[in-house]
C-alpha cells in the first residue's frame, strides 16, 4: 500500500512539475520549449492586422537571375527544401537574428539553414533575407504587402 | 489520500458519486489495460518505415543544432550516430511490442523514441508530433512488473497498473488543456490590450490566413472560414472549450470516448482548416481515450450530456434530470 501512495504521488508530482515547467518556459523563455517540456502554447495568439513576417527570396541560381526574385517557400520545383515547415521556422529566426542585430546568432543559422534547406546540387546560389509587413487576411486576399531588404547573401559552391 | 479521493469526487461528476468506481471492475479493465500497453508500442512500429526514410538522409547532415539529449552526435559523427539512434528506437520498440510487461523494453523504447525525436528535432525547429508519445512513453516505465506466469496478481498491484495508465492519459489530456488555457490567457490579454483576439468576430480569420500564407500552402475549409468570419468564431471557441477541460474529462470515464474523438476531430480539422497534421496524436488518442479500458461498456446520450463541463449548471450535484427536462 505504502508504495502504491509513492506511486500516486510520483504521478501527481510529475504533472504539477510539468505544468509548473511550462508556465515558467512561457513566462521566461520566450521560444516556448526546453526539450521535451512544452508550453503547448499553439495558435494561442490571434496576429495582428499589421503584422510582420521574415523570408528567403531567391536572386540567382547557377548564373540564371529571378526578376521578380522567387520567393523560398514556393521554390518547391527548383530547391527540395522549400516548402519545409521547419524552413520556415528557421527562416524566422535568422530574419530575427538580422533584423536584432544579433550577428553571431544569424551567422549560426545562416550556416544551419544553407547546409539542410538550400539544396547542394546547385554550383552557385544567391539570396535575400526579407522583412514583410502586411494585414494577413488583406494579404491572403490581395496579395498586398510591403517588402524590405535586410540582407544579400551568396553561397559559392557547396557539398563538394 | 482523503486529499486525492475529495478531489477525485469533486472532479468526477455533477451527479452523486458513484464510490470506487475507477476500480469497480479491477480485474476486467487490468486485462483491457494491458492490452492498451501492448497496443501502444505494437502502433509505434508502424512510425519506422518513416523512420528508415528519414535514415538515409540523416547519415548525409554535417550541420545540426543539437538538442540536449544529442549534444553527443557532432563529437561522435552524425552517421554513426543515427545509426545507434534508428537501431535503439528500434529494438526497443520490437521488445515492448513483444513483451510490454518487461521494464527494461520499455525504458529502451522511451530512450529511443527521446533520442530519435531530439534529433529530428536538431534542425532549427522543434516540432510537436512525437511528444505526446514521449511522455507517455515515459510515464509507462512506471508501470510495475507482471508476473511471469502471467498472472494479475494481487488487487494493489492491479490498482497500480490501472493508476499508471490512468497517469498516462492524464498527461495527454493535459497538455489539451495547458493548450486551451494558453488560448484563453492570449485572448483575454489580446483583448484587454484592444487588439484583435480569439474573442473578435474576425479573429479566427486572421489566424488561419497568417497560417497558410506562412507555408503557402492551401487548405479545404480555411478559405470559406476566411470569407465567413463568425462560422471560423464559433468552431474556435468550440476548440478551446474541448481543450480547455480535457483534463475533466478524465475523471468522468463516460466521458473518455467521446472527448477523445472530440480531441480526433480537432486534429481533423485543423488539417482540414490550417493544414496542420497531428496523425500521430490521432494514434494515441485513438489507443488511450476512444478505447479507453475505464469506460463503460454502455453509455446514454443524456447521461453522457450530464457530464459535460458546464452541465453541471444545468443539473448540479445530486439532482437528476427528469424526463420533462
Amino acid at each position: 500500500m505504502k508504495r502504491y501512495r509513492q506511486l500516486k504521488l510520483l504521478l501527481l508530482a510529475f504533472f504539477c512539475a510539468y505544468i509548473l515547467a511550462a508556465c515558467c518556459i512561457k513566462k521566461f523563455k520566450g521560444g516556448d520549449e526546453i526539450f521535451p517540456i512544452f508550453s503547448w502554447s499553439l495558435f494561442s495568439s490571434i496576429p495582428a492586422r499589421e503584422s510582420h513576417s521574415y523570408a528567403v527570396q531567391i536572386v540567382e541560381v547557377d548564373g540564371r537571375s529571378f526578376d521578380p526574385p522567387l520567393d523560398f517557400m514556393m521554390a518547391k520545383e527548383l530547391l527540395s527544401g522549400a516548402g519545409d515547415i521547419n524552413a520556415h521556422y528557421v527562416i524566422l529566426r535568422l530574419g530575427k537574428a538580422i533584423d536584432q542585430d544579433g550577428q553571431s546568432e544569424a551567422r549560426e543559422l545562416r550556416r544551419l539553414f544553407e547546409s539542410n534547406y538550400l539544396d547542394g546540387s546547385h554550383e552557385q546560389l544567391k539570396y535575400q533575407v526579407i522583412v514583410n509587413r502586411f494585414d494577413p487576411v488583406e494579404k491572403w486576399k490581395t496579395g498586398r504587402v510591403e517588402t524590405a531588404l535586410l540582407k544579400e547573401y551568396e553561397v559559392p559552391r557547396r557539398r563538394e | 489520500m482523503k486529499v486525492f479521493r475529495r478531489l477525485r469526487r469533486f472532479l468526477s461528476a455533477p451527479g452523486p458519486v458513484e464510490r470506487g468506481a475507477i476500480f469497480a471492475k479491477q480485474s476486467q479493465t487490468f486485462v483491457a489495460c494491458v492490452w492498451t500497453v501492448r497496443l501502444f508500442y505494437i502502433v509505434q512500429l508502424f512510425f519506422l518505415p518513416s523512420i528508415f526514410e528519414d535514415w538515409v538522409e540523416w547519415r548525409q547532415v554535417t550541420v545540426l543544432e543539437p538538442l540536449w539529449p544529442v549534444f553527443w552526435v557532432e563529437a561522435v559523427g552524425i552517421s554513426v550516430s543515427v545509426d545507434f539512434i534508428v537501431a535503439l528506437f528500434a529494438i526497443g520498440l520490437f521488445g515492448a511490442a513483444a513483451f510490454p510487461q518487461l521494464r527494461s523494453f520499455r525504458v529502451l523504447a522511451f530512450a529511443g523514441l527521446l533520442l530519435y525525436s531530439a534529433f529530428r528535432n536538431s534542425f532549427g525547429k522543434i516540432g510537436h508530433s512525437t511528444h505526446a508519445w514521449i511522455y507517455v512513453s515515459f510515464v509507462l516505465m512506471f508501470l510495475p512488473s507482471i508476473r511471469r506466469d502471467g498472472s494479475s496478481g494481487a488487487r494493489i498491484f492491479r490498482q497500480k497498473y490501472l493508476s499508471v495508465i490512468l497517469g498516462a492519459q492524464a498527461m495527454v489530456l493535459m497538455l489539451y488543456s495547458l493548450s486551451g488555457f494558453w488560448k484563453v490567457w492570449a485572448a483575454i490579454m489580446q483583448t484587454s490590450r484592444g487588439e484583435l483576439s480569439a474573442l473578435s468576430v474576425d479573429g479566427f480569420s486572421y489566424q488561419i490566413a497568417n497560417r497558410l500564407l506562412q507555408t503557402d500552402v492551401e487548405s479545404l475549409f480555411g478559405p470559406f472560414l476566411i470569407q465567413h468570419s463568425w462560422i471560423g468564431a464559433i468552431s474556435f471557441l468550440a476548440v478551446i472549450y474541448v481543450e480547455l477541460f480535457a483534463v475533466l474529462a478524465l475523471f468522468r470515464h463516460p466521458l473518455h470516448r467521446w472527448w477523445g474523438l472530440g480531441l480526433i476531430g480537432l486534429h481533423l480539422g485543423s488539417e482540414l482548416i490550417l493544414s496542420v497534421g497531428f496523425s500521430k496524436n490521432i494514434l494515441l488518442l485513438g489507443i488511450l481515450l476512444v478505447s479507453s479500458p475505464f469506460q463503460p461498456a454502455t453509455s446514454d446520450v443524456k447521461g453522457v450530456l450530464r457530464l459535460l463541463p458546464g452541465a453541471g449548471l444545468l443539473y448540479p450535484r445530486g439532482r437528476t434530470p427528469t424526463s420533462a427536462e
